[in-house]
């Protein structure tokens, strides 16, 4: 064919381009009336016939061009870099590993290769090739040296490493049926090198048997470290926080999952964030194999057959949610460590628990009169989801900060970078140094940094140099800082500032990083996070009436922007549900939101996981306040009954869970049932934060309340004695906790018959609420009704009646019911005076008071009853009395221990 | 690694719209990062491969593969999403490039081996009857690409982005900096011409 001219292809394109589209007729119509050189309609006709779309065939060649360009295998001999293969020493998940010796003429040095299956992104393997340089400098003596890496001709990257001539740890074990201690003291040599490797920001994230080779001498050695885990993430990414949400996992290039499902944390499975408490989990999970802990058909752990230090163990260190792990390998070690010398093994450092105390310390007042012990459970495991929200965040920041970290290492300063045990606090002030020196002119960058390395600081536990970094780089932002990276600053510092507990310093910082998320419109997630931020400081000052609107306010937030299906928005409610409850300000919105909370969660995680059980509590909450308490105990048990499983019966946990379960049936007047429940709870708190701890005030005064409902006074008044010294110890004197411990105690001492003493006392806590400026109304009422009591006991009826009249009898409250005990006063007083029929009416008025308050059925009516049978029989009414003797025998029994004084006194009765 | 630029296989520059050869126009996105894209090209061709072999394991039929599916779950892949999606297109152009060459190099080599008898190139395997009718098939396509280059240079680049590069048309609209409308204009065009034109007959 005629090759056509620039001008005449010109031609035929545009002709073709006019005439494709026409029908058949139309296009003959045009050509026919065309005016051109023969070779351009020629080509025209050619083409117009020829429009038919075939992709296949064109791109099918390729696409097998492509395959049949396969690289060859690598096999025994192949040479890689400097090492050339020698034969196959295994097979693994992530790869064939082959021995190796060096083959580049320099020395000679033999090592494992390890060809890692699957295709690692590109962005991967650079991180890898960075990471090298950390990983070299991983020098430990049970940590197989990573010496080189690199990619073969195919792209299959590859992983060179030191030689270990050993066993997996199971076989190991096995082959020399080592004891368990043995077995035990193995472990905690992974653990240090484990902890080690984690000092250096650097995760396993595929800890199992196989990787844990044992030499011939007994040494453990752990292998393949930071490889996984370097595959399997992305670059690092700045979406660390220090609050609630989990970052969303946008960037992150899961090629294939190269963890082993049998010991594999949730957050992998789940694609999740890894991090330390990963590892900490797998070291779990490997322990009980090495422990030959049996395994249900879902994989799970049945711990039952372990002693029960050692199950606790197992099971925090597996616990399911990464934050509530131990916090450190280190203090995994300690712990067996500890099981091994027959010391009691700790679970959890007892961090959270001090802030709640710290927080009921001074917030006292709203949490009066029994109310308080729910308030540190409250504030415990809200405490408790920050923390873990806290530890995520930590893990994020610290991959973040490790590329930057890894040119810390590589910069050229030769006595940094020649060590191989930069431990990481220096390596985080080599970094702020360098941060210093290199970005002066990128102030962005810099404060970008700032930012991540100040997390560092404060996961670290560094909060100071993490608060004097945020500070210099607001100040490095300059005059006219962008809004959103200032505001990140900000929110971080509040949040350290919190941290360190000086929430009146966290509140003005955290208000403004609110106020600059919300006029710059940050996304929901950062400006719900920064609302809880701003609401939990305000809440720990004890500023309900402000925490409240942004706490309700983060909610709708988050119901608007993740939905009422999402475990932020649930989170949201358990906040505020958990507010509502704790400060009384209604029962049936904390049901309504724990219920709500509980249903997105159960679905969303199960009702194994935490946050459930959590949902539950704040259900509990809701139904005491309605005064549904018998609805409250099955919710409240199967609290107590999921903390213990997943945290271990010696936790905090589980010591709150079974504290709420007490105080739930204490409630529903089941005293003598609760007992046992409330001694459990307080055995646990003073084995984990030791007897005179302040953490042991709210469990002991839970088990003198029970105690004295049951009239078992002797016993009460023994635990009041021993909270008061714990009270005057903690230098609480004057504090209304204090003042209430004595209160009870005069009311057990008044029980007891020891009147003079009761006096004593009583006058003792009335004097003192009239010097505290900080009293309640209703103490004071209740004090004064007491006073009435002992002197009516003395016989000094005149001082009784003006006792009673001076009480102030709005301070009693909204509560009909809690009146009633005013009127059964008056009753006590006629009777004793001899005004018999008043003093029954006025009985009846009050157990009618009572049985509006309480239930008709609740055991604690019946109790006060007692009374009326012994005026009636001393009103010559036998009958009578001998009949309701008979209903309170049944009715009040189970608030009624059958060695205690209330007993003795209806046994005297007909 | 290929270089990009003028190759030895017959085909040249492809030029974008405004007459700067594509090439051109890639390498200068690239530019200063030479180490970096080398080894991005790599991995992505790698990754090209092995997504390729997994589909035909699964499926069995290479015909039902699409390019532009491959080509998309491969970029992902190695740049991950957080790369700029014109960034994405840029790179899958340019790496179309340097496949080609490298596909066509290889191409030529097997036909001659299998031709000339193969003595010295045992390792290369068989050629078998269906290969070597794929083998001509894509080198007439390569002839065809750079005989339609010479006569109009962004019609042969919409045909190129779309077999070798696997590009939908928006990709190549972006990475021409063209309307889709021209892209679906010179691919209609193009298509006919190499129905056309194309001469498996070496």
């Amino acid at each position: 064919m005629k090759t056509l001219s620039a001008d005449q292809f010109a031609r035929v394109k545009a002709l073709f381009d006019r005439l494709v589209d026409l029908p058949a007729a139309d296009r003959r119509t045009v050509l026919d009336k065309l005016d051109e050189a023969p070779e351009v309609l020629a080509e025209l006709h050619l083409l117009l016939g020829n429009t038919l779309v075939d992709d296949a065939r064109y791109a099918g060649p390729v696409l097998a061009a492509m395959l049949a360009d396969q690289p060859a295998a690598v096999s025994e001999g192949t040479v890689l870099g400097a090492w050339t293969l020698g034969a196959e020493i295994g097979e693994g998940g992530m790869g064939k590993v082959f021995a190796a010796e060096r083959s580049d003429g320099h020395y000679e040095q033999s090592a494992a290769i390890k060809l890692l299956s699957g295709v690692a992104s590109s962005q991967a393997l650079r991180y890898l090739a960075r990471e090298r340089q950390i990983l070299a400098s991983l020098s430990h003596p049970n940590i197989a040296r990573i010496i080189d890496g690199g990619s073969t001709p195919g792209g299959q990257p590859y992983i060179v490493m030191e030689r270990v001539d050993g066993v997996p740890i199971d076989h190991f074990c096995a082959q020399h049926a080592l004891p368990q201690d043995e077995r035990l003291r193995l472990l905690i040599d992974v653990c240090g090198a484990v902890d080690f490797a984690h000092r250096q920001l650097i995760v396993h994230c595929d800890l199992k048997p196989s990787n844990i080779l044992v030499t011939a001498d007994g040494r453990p050695m752990l292998l393949d470290f930071g490889i996984s885990r370097r595959l399997l993430e992305s670059s690092a990414e700045d979406n660390n926080d220090d609050s609630a949400t989990p970052a969303p996992r946008g960037t992150a290039l899961t090629t294939s999952k190269a963890y082993t499902p049998r010991y594999a944390s949730p957050e992998q499975i789940n694609n999740d964030r890894v991090g330390t408490a990963t590892d900490i989990y797998s070291l779990g999970r490997v322990m009980a194999e090495l422990l030959g802990v049996p395994l249900d058909d879902r994989e799970r752990l049945d711990l039952s057959s372990l002693p029960p230090d050692l199950a606790a163990i197992i099971a925090l260190a597996t616990a399911p949610v990464a934050g509530d792990r131990y916090a450190s390998c280190a203090a995994l070690a300690a712990d067996l460590r500890r099981y091994l010398d027959h010391l009691p093994v700790s679970a959890r450092p007892a961090t959270v628990v001090y802030i709640g105390t710290r927080w009921l310390r001074r917030h006292w007042p709203w949490a009066a009169a029994g109310l308080a012990f729910v308030a540190t459970i409250a504030l415990f495991s809200w405490q408790m989801r920050a923390e873990r929200d806290a530890a995520l965040a930590a893990e994020q920041a610290s991959r973040a900060v490790t590329g930057f970290m890894s040119s810390v290492f590589q910069a050229a300063d030769p006595e940094v970078a020649g060590r191989r045990d930069l431990p990481v606090s220096e390596l985080l002030d080599a970094g702020r140094d360098r941060l210093r020196e290199q970005l002066q002119n990128q102030p962005l960058v810099q404060a970008e940094i700032a930012a991540i390395l100040g997390g560092v600081y404060q996961s670290v536990g560094k909060r100071d140099q993490a608060l004097a970094l945020y500070d210099q780089a607001i100040v490095t932002l300059g005059a006219e800082p962008p809004p959103l990276l200032l505001a990140d600053l900000l929110h971080r510092k509040a949040y350290t500032l919190f941290d360190l507990e000086d929430v009146s310093a966290a509140e003005p910082i955290a208000r403004q990083a609110l106020d600059l998320r919300q006029r710059h419109n940050a996304d929901a997630a950062a400006r719900v996070r920064s609302m809880r931020v701003l609401g939990t400081t305000l809440l720990y000052q004890g500023r309900r009436e402000e925490s409240q609107p942004l706490l309700e306010q983060a909610l709708a937030l988050a119901i608007e922007s993740s939905g009422e299906e999402s475990t932020d928005t649930a989170r949201a409610r358990l906040d505020l549900g958990a507010l509502y409850g704790y400060y009384d300000i209604s029962g049936e919105l904390a049901l309504e939101h724990g219920r709500e909370a509980a249903r997105v969660l159960e679905q969303i995680h199960g009702s194994d996981h935490p946050l459930y059980a959590d949902a539950l509590e704040v259900q509990v909450i809701g139904l005491n306040l309605i005064g549904d308490f018998q609805a409250a105990i099955p919710l409240a048990r199967t609290v107590a009954e999921q903390r213990i499983r997943i945290y271990g019966e010696r936790s905090p946990q589980a010591g709150h869970g079974l504290y709420i379960w007490a105080e739930a049936m204490g409630r529903a007047g089941h005293a003598l049932d609760a007992l046992p429940v409330s001694a459990r709870a307080l055995q646990i708190q003073q084995q984990l934060t030791g007897d005179d701890s302040f953490s042991v005030i709210a469990p002991l005064l839970q088990l003198a309340y029970l105690q004295f409902r049951c009239g078992l006074y002797e016993s009460a008044l023994a635990s009041l004695d021993r909270l008061i010294q714990i009270h005057r110890r903690q230098q609480s004197a004057g504090s209304l906790d204090l003042i209430e411990a004595q209160f009870n105690r005069g009311r057990v001492l008044r029980a007891l018959g020891r009147l003079d003493e009761a006096a004593e006392v009583t006058a003792h806590v009335l004097e003192q609420h009239r010097q505290n400026p900080e009293t309640i109304p209703y103490l004071v009422a209740r004090s004064q009704l007491e006073m009435a009591a002992v002197l009516r006991g003395l016989g000094r009826f005149d001082e009784t009646q003006a006792q009673l009249q001076a009480i102030d009898r709005s301070a009693f409250g909204r509560d009909d019911w809690r009146r009633a005990d005013l009127l059964l006063e008056q009753a006590r007083l006629a009777a004793a005076g001899g005004r018999d029929q008043q003093a029954l009416d006025r009985l009846l008025a009050g157990e009618a008071l009572l049985e509006s308050g309480l239930g008709a059925e609740h055991p604690e009516v019946w109790v006060e009853r007692i009374d009326r049978a012994e005026l009636l029989l001393r009103m010559d009414r036998p009958r009578e009395a001998q009949e309701l003797a008979a209903q309170i025998r049944i009715q009040a029994a189970p608030a009624l221990a059958p060695d205690g004084l209330l007993q003795q006194r209806l046994d005297a009765l007909p | 690694m290929c270089s990009n630029g003028s190759g030895e296989n017959g085909w040249t520059y492809v030029t974008g719209p405004s007459g700067q050869s594509l090439t051109a126009v890639l390498q200068a996105w690239h530019a200063g990062d030479g180490a970096a894209y080398g080894e991005l090209f790599e991995r992505a061709y790698g990754e090209l491969r092995q997504i390729a072999s997994q589909r035909i394991r699964s499926m069995g039929d290479s015909a039902t593969l699409s390019p532009t599916e491959l080509v998309n779950e491969a970029v992902v892949r190695v740049l991950g999403s957080e790369l700029h999606w014109q960034d994405r297109n840029h790179f899958f152009a340019s790496m179309s490039l340097c496949m080609r060459s490298v596909l066509i190099d290889r191409a030529r080599a097997r036909l001659s081996e299998r031709r000339g008898g193969g003595a010295l190139h045992v390792t290369l395997g068989q050629v078998d009857e269906g290969e070597e009718s794929e083998i001509l098939e894509l080198l007439a396509l390569d002839r065809a690409l750079s005989k339609l280059e010479a006569l109009d240079p962004r019609s042969s680049a919409v045909l190129h982005l779309t077999y070798f590069g696997g590009l939908a048309r928006a990709q190549i609209a972006d990475v021409l900096g063209v309307s889709t409308q021209i892209v679906d204009r010179e691919l209609r065009f193009a298509r006919s011409w190499l129905n056309t034109h194309i001469d498996t007959q070496l």
